[in-house]
């Protein structure tokens, strides 16, 4: 009895192990995976080096947009980090905390490396996931947001529970990942504020003189608003350029 | 029992080995293969876009640089407005015209005194030329005219008119620029002397006289300081993913964002706000 016991817990010890080692990369070689994903970088590097070079090439330079921000790798980084230790859900069953998130700015590319804890409550299974997103600027509702879209997913199972489901849930989470994770995970908003507004504040002035005066006139809240007209990525820094799009005088 | 136990292993075995799927992925060669084709045209994209992005500003957590356009262009909404935009209200002024006469020896003096009058002018014009050491420089134009009403003598017999007046300014104006940490330039007024043309066109009687009067006006009595937004939110919700067991909302979380290290300066004709930022959790 004592020694099927041992064998099953050798059983189950070895297939945990199994499991952690393949999708470490055991059977997949993490060489080999490390190589697929630098290349992988390679090529979202390339295309956007080589597209940033032929519109800094035929359009406007850039230092003469009447309006621009210039928003560095660290800024950025400073946002992102607001995130880390948030938890979310990436399904009913799953949930996810950020550990941590290193955003790097490339000539033409952003490149956001997110290390995540997703645990599965079913089968309680652990998986850490480090993921390589592209992130994309847009424009959604008058505010500017970065989002990351998932290219290289590199998962650590961790089984604590059953083993039978384990694959599935990680083809699963990775599945999942691949496909919802930019609708799961939240958007990191830059705080540009597009709406703004400021106060030409009312004046008396009263002259006293062979001619007496008295000149006045009332507040005028001034209201602007802006629009993005180009965002542009360089090494180090996001330019972001604008002009006014409206602006009001009541 | 032995039995058993082999039954076991295998099954054991089984799931060890069940869990043995690989993701596909390209071999060592085939990746080494695509990086040795993008690095170098990579590093020639990097060189072409360093060299032309050389004097782009670094260093701080934000830069904005301005042109005066964006300002002409807000400024241009405020005089492009109504026609009532400064309200000039005329004030009991004794004797603006006076002249004394003797006629046959009879001694006489004709006078016109301002009683009361108001109308409103335009900002005809606002705009700013350059930026100059945090000094924004500039010029406004003032035009506007309307009747006022006047009484005097005439040879001895009084009246009362309604004369013409017409009123413009057309002055240089200048700001001095401060930066804030709390996300604002404000544009300060620099003392100057402005000319306000005053044209007055009495007609008393038979004695008809157009008048001009130049009064003094102090620019920073006539403007206060303007604090404009740099268009960086100090407060802004930060949408997280929510708690909740099994919910995929977001929850705004609201935060803060303290500037410091703010400075002003002008470079190549723009103004230029840096600074950094520290975000806190409200």
């Amino acid at each position: 009895m004592k020694f099927i016991i041992f064998t099953i817990s050798l059983a189950i010890l070895l297939t945990s192990c199994g499991i952690i080692k393949k999708i470490a990369g055991a059977d997949i070689d993490p060489v080999q995976f490390d190589k697929a994903r630098e290349a992988k970088m390679m090529e979202v590097k390339f295309l956007a080096a080589t597209s940033l070079a032929k519109r800094l090439n035929e359009g406007n330079p850039p230092e003469n947009a009447d309006i621009s921000f210039y928003l560095s790798e660290a800024f950025l980084n400073k946002i992102a980090m607001q995130y880390d230790s948030s938890e979310g859900w990436l399904d009913p069953a799953t949930s996810y905390k950020i550990l941590k998130t290193k955003l790097t700015l490339f000539n033409g590319s952003a490149i956001a490396t997110l290390t995540l804890l997703a645990h599965n409550n079913s089968y309680n299974v652990d998986v850490s996931l480090s993921m390589d997103c592209i992130v994309t600027f847009k424009m959604l509702k008058n505010e500017l947001e970065m989002n990351l879209e998932p290219f290289n997913i590199s998962p650590i199972a961790d089984a604590k529970g059953l083993l039978g489901g384990t694959d599935e849930i990680i083809e699963n989470l990775i599945k999942i990942n691949l496909a919802n994770l930019s609708k799961s995970f939240p958007p990191l908003k830059i705080p540009l504020s597009f709406t703004n507004d400021f106060l030409l504040e009312k004046a008396n002035i009263n002259i006293k003189d062979k001619v007496n005066m008295l000149v006045s006139y009332n507040d005028y809240p001034i209201k602007y608003s802006l629009k993005l007209n180009e965002i542009l990525i360089f090494r180090g820094k996001v330019f972001v350029a604008m002009s006014i799009d409206k602006v009001e005088v009541k | 029992m032995k039995s058993y136990s082999l039954i076991f292993i295998f099954i054991s075995i089984i799931i060890t080995l069940f869990g043995c799927k690989s993701i596909d992925l390209p071999t060592i060669e085939q990746s080494q293969k695509l990086i040795d084709f993008y690095q170098p045209q990579i590093n020639l994209a990097d060189r072409n876009i360093d060299d032309r992005t050389k004097n782009l500003p670094s260093g701080n957590d934000f830069i904005l640089r301005l042109s005066v356009n964006p300002l002409n262009t807000i400024l241009k909404a405020l005089s492009n407005r109504r026609e009532d935009d400064i309200k000039i209200i005329f004030r009991q002024s004794k004797n603006v015209v006076k002249e004394d006469k003797s006629v046959l020896g009879i001694n006489y003096t004709n006078y016109i005194n301002i009683d009361t009058g108001s109308f409103s002018v335009n900002i005809k014009a606002i705009n700013f030329s350059k930026f100059d050491k945090n000094i924004i420089e500039g010029k406004i134009e003032i035009e506007g005219k309307g009747a006022i009403s006047a009484s005097g003598k005439y040879i001895g017999v009084p009246a009362s008119i309604s004369p013409e007046v017409q009123i413009y300014l057309n002055e240089p104006v200048s700001f001095n620029l401060e930066g804030t940490d709390s996300g604002y330039i404000v544009l300060k007024p620099r003392p100057a002397k402005l000319t306000l043309k005053t044209k007055f066109f009495f007609k008393l009687l038979e004695w008809k006289i157009p008048w001009g009067y130049d009064s003094q006006l102090e620019f920073a009595d006539i403007m206060k300081p303007m604090a404009v937004p740099i268009a960086i939110n100090t407060e802004v919700q930060f949408p997280k993913p929510s708690k909740k067991a099994g919910s995929n909302q977001m929850e705004q979380v609201p935060y803060e964002i303290q500037l410091k290290n703010t400075r002003l300066t002008t470079i190549d004709s723009k103004l230029e706000f840096r600074s950094d930022a520290v975000f806190r959790r409200k």
